[in-house]
């Protein structure tokens, strides 16, 4: 119960709508599409997390948007045959689905559930959270919710102000006493705010 | 006497409040005026019923002090002499009705420019993103990463160097090119590709197998040249607009690989398998091999692969192929007289830019190959219809019921030259298409290695002076007359055109002029940047965000009409209130 509280305020805050706007016909949020979503995932959590990102992510053009483009092709022979190299705008798979895919998806359940799933495992991959750790210079042992927290806050929301992150973190100690790296991670990692733009 | 029951009374206060809510006027300064709108228009412009003369003005049916240069008083007094285009339908205003409308108009003081109404905006300033986060915006949509914080741009806009409009302009310019340059930085090139494949997205076909199997010509035609002549007009100041309708060269991706390309581009669905570019040759197939010396095969290099590093106009002679064209249904029994040598650039324009571009015909013309023009039911009619969507953001119908009754045709065989909500939408579509009348698809012979990949071109039937209207009943030999047509269509101030036209490039100029094909523009680019809807038709605006997104779009499109520089218009677009606000300006 408390976990999903805790979700729900999460969602809704990081979004970053301000306490005192009149947020309640806020309906659409411009959302950054597969390709803006893979780069900085793979920027925060490294090389290891490919498989995780193109798999829950850059493969799911339904789901997040941005078309492929067919000619984007960079095949090279290896001895199992080819491998696809560079160009990540080059088509997956679906031809013609994958396309002719808008350019922008608004947001929907599935995407939800896509980032959860995502996000998810990729704090549970150690090697991926290994990187964002030290991308954010982060002692895993010697955690602290206003110091360590605040920078995985950074590696998502660089540019948000002090205030909007002081705000958060009272949120984040009257929901829970107890946070730890890889659950303040995940919850970051899942949040629509960073991903809008 | 007895009372009325409570139930009576509650229904008859109803019922007389309906009443009198019917019967309320247009909240206009001028009583007068109000009386004949509210008798005249009402019954089928419902919002006027609402609006103030700012809603009049505001959706460009009156300009203040100008009753002349009107669009409802010109249209109101076109009833009177007669004109296409008049209201009220079927009737006329009386004199004295016409007088009352003409003296509102010249009453109502000017209003302010947009511009100022722009530059009054008042923003929250709560809502209002930081410089940075305006860049950081900016950055995560045209170049789809988030920014880094050591970034350069960053630097200067926290040191207050820039502004985050001016940081997100100069992001822009990254992608500068000239004719046959690439752009070599990483960010120039993503943003490249991100408008790219904005600009592709614009486009309602992108297949060109139409139900024969011509994916061949994804080996010929990258059907990205289309998005190009958007793409290299944003970012090369030398190609204004307007050339997107009026040049007669081609612009085609400059694309870097990796590695050279091994298999076609369209995969081979029937069998499950990519074909390798090396097994294709065309023109090598069973039906010429006893006359490979008078057609010498072709290797279908055109298209490159890889990323887009730039543009450049085509080098036509290149492309100046003997290109064997068959134009039978069937491919068996071939026969020499059927078999001519195109002997012509495959790319070069029939006219109107991009409206005569062989790859936007083939995409769009949707004609069997070998089928002739008729007037009646074989015209390429499709393409008229992609090109009041492609181009003007519009479905059909484009124009109103009573310009459809002008072309009925009540004992047509053809229901669509009878019906008028049919007729609607046919002399649209079949008016534009009349200028392609002589076109038709060819294929080429097979590429050797079975029927699947074969390549579809334009051929242009000669044609003689003889000028035979659009709207026919059917003629074997209309292709052969006068490539002319119409543009009928009614824009979405409220102007409507019916236009001669005798060319693809007459038609090419006729879009240039029209405001709508940079409202078009504006609104799509607006979309992209704010994931709002933008509507193009006026309706009573609700909330501030409503009016500023109609403002915006407006301005933008009659400044861009003027500039013709699509640069310009996203430099607007970062510098307005709308983009600097967190929500877009929705929920105010």
């Amino acid at each position: 119960m408390k976990k999903t509280k805790t979700l729900v305020l999460f969602f809704l805050f990081l979004n970053g709508v301000p306490s005192n706007s009149k947020n309640d016909q806020v309906e659409h949020f411009r959302l950054g599409d597969r390709i803006y979503l893979t780069r900085t995932l793979k920027g925060i959590f490294g090389k290891a997390s490919e498989p995780i990102i193109n798999q829950g992510i850059f493969n799911q053009f339904h789901i997040f948007g941005a078309p492929c483009d067919p000619y984007s092709q960079h095949l090279k022979p290896t001895e199992k045959g080819y491998s696809a190299e560079g160009g990540y705008q080059r088509c997956h798979n679906k031809f013609f689905l994958e396309y002719r895919t808008p350019i922008l998806i608004p947001s929907s359940p599935l995407r939800s559930g896509a980032m959860i799933k995502t996000c998810e495992q990729l704090v549970d991959c150690s090697d991926c959270l290994e990187h964002a750790l030290k991308k954010a210079q982060v002692e895993k042992n010697a955690f602290n919710i206003s110091k360590g927290g605040k920078k995985l806050y950074r590696l998502f929301y660089p540019f948000r102000s002090e205030e909007e992150w002081e705000n958060l973190l009272r949120s984040f100690k009257e929901n829970q006493n107890y946070w730890d790296p890889k659950k303040t991670l995940r919850l970051f990692c899942i949040s629509e705010g960073w991903q809008t733009l | 006497m007895k009372p009325f029951p409570a139930w009576i009374i509650i229904c008859l206060l109803f019922f007389c409040s309906c009443n009198i809510n019917e019967n309320k006027l247009p909240p206009i300064s001028d009583n007068k005026a109000s009386k004949v709108i509210r008798t005249n228009c009402i019954d089928c412009h419902l919002d006027y019923k609402s609006y103030s003369d700012d809603d009049f003005i505001f959706n460009e049916l009156i300009i203040p002090g100008r009753p002349e240069a009107s669009f409802l008083y010109s249209i109101l007094k076109g009833a009177s002499i007669g004109t296409n285009e008049s209201m009220p339908p079927e009737s006329k205003l009386s004199p004295e009705d016409l007088l009352a409308i003409k003296n509102w108009i010249k009453n109502i003081q000017k209003r302010p420019e947009t511009k100022d109404l722009l530059a009054e905006f008042d923003m929250d300033s709560k809502r209002k993103l930081s410089e940075v986060q305006i860049l950081r915006r900016c950055y995560g949509q045209i170049i789809r990463k988030l920014i880094p914080k050591d970034h350069d741009l960053v630097k200067k806009v926290l040191s207050h160097q820039l502004s985050g409009a001016e940081a997100c302009i100069k992001l822009l310019s990254k992608a500068k090119l000239s004719d046959g340059s690439s752009v070599e930085s990483e960010e120039g090139r993503d943003i490249l590709n991100t408008f790219q494949s904005l600009h592709l997205s614009w486009f309602s076909e992108l297949n060109f197998n139409n139900g024969a199997e011509e994916y061949g010509n994804f080996e010929l035609y990258d059907p990205g040249s289309l998005a190009a002549y958007y793409t290299y007009s944003l970012f090369n100041k030398d190609q204004p607009f307007s050339k997107v309708f009026t040049s007669r060269n081609a612009i085609i991706p400059i694309r870097k690989s990796l590695n050279k390309r091994i298999f076609l581009i369209f995969p081979n669905q029937l069998i499950g398998e990519n074909l390798k570019v090396e097994d294709y040759q065309f023109g090598s197939g069973e039906e010429l091999k006893h006359k490979e010396e008078h057609f010498p095969p072709w290797n279908i290099s055109s298209v490159q692969n890889g990323d887009i590093y730039g543009f450049k106009t085509i080098d036509l002679d290149k492309y100046r192929i003997p290109i064997v064209v068959d134009s039978r249904k069937s491919l068996k029994g071939f026969r020499k007289q059927n078999v001519y040598q195109v002997n012509s650039d495959v790319f070069s324009s029939r006219g109107g830019g991009i409206l005569g571009n062989p790859i936007y015909l083939l995409l769009n013309m949707k004609l069997s190959v070998g089928e002739k023009s008729d007037g009646g039911k074989h015209i390429p009619r499709n393409w008229g219809v992609s090109l009041f969507k492609d181009f003007l953001c519009r479905e059909l119908p484009v124009t109103s019921i009573t310009m459809a009754k002008k072309y009925q045709k009540k004992k047509s065989t053809h229901s669509f030259r009878k019906e008028a909500s049919c007729v609607q939408c046919h002399i649209s579509m079949d008016g534009v298409s009349g200028l392609i009348r002589n076109l038709e698809i060819n294929y080429s012979v097979d590429s050797g290695e079975g029927p699947f990949y074969q390549t579809s071109h334009i051929r242009g039937n000669s044609t003689t002076d003889f000028i035979t209207s659009p709207f026919g009943e059917g003629d074997k030999e209309f292709f052969k007359t006068k490539p002319t047509g119409r543009f009928i269509y009614k824009a979405t101030s409220g102007t409507s055109y019916d236009k001669y036209i005798t060319s693809l490039d007459e038609l090419g100029e006729t879009l240039i002029e029209n405001n709508d094909l940079y409202k078009c523009v504006v609104k799509r680019y607006l979309e992209f940047f704010t994931g709002q809807e933008v509507p193009l038709f006026n309706s009573p605006p609700k909330t501030k965000q409503d009016i500023y997104l109609n403002y915006l779009m407006k301005k933008l499109a009659r400044d861009f009409m003027n500039h013709q520089d699509l640069n310009v218009v996203i430099q607007e677009i970062f510098k307005s209130p709308l983009y600097q606000d967190r929500y877009y300006l929705q929920g105010m």
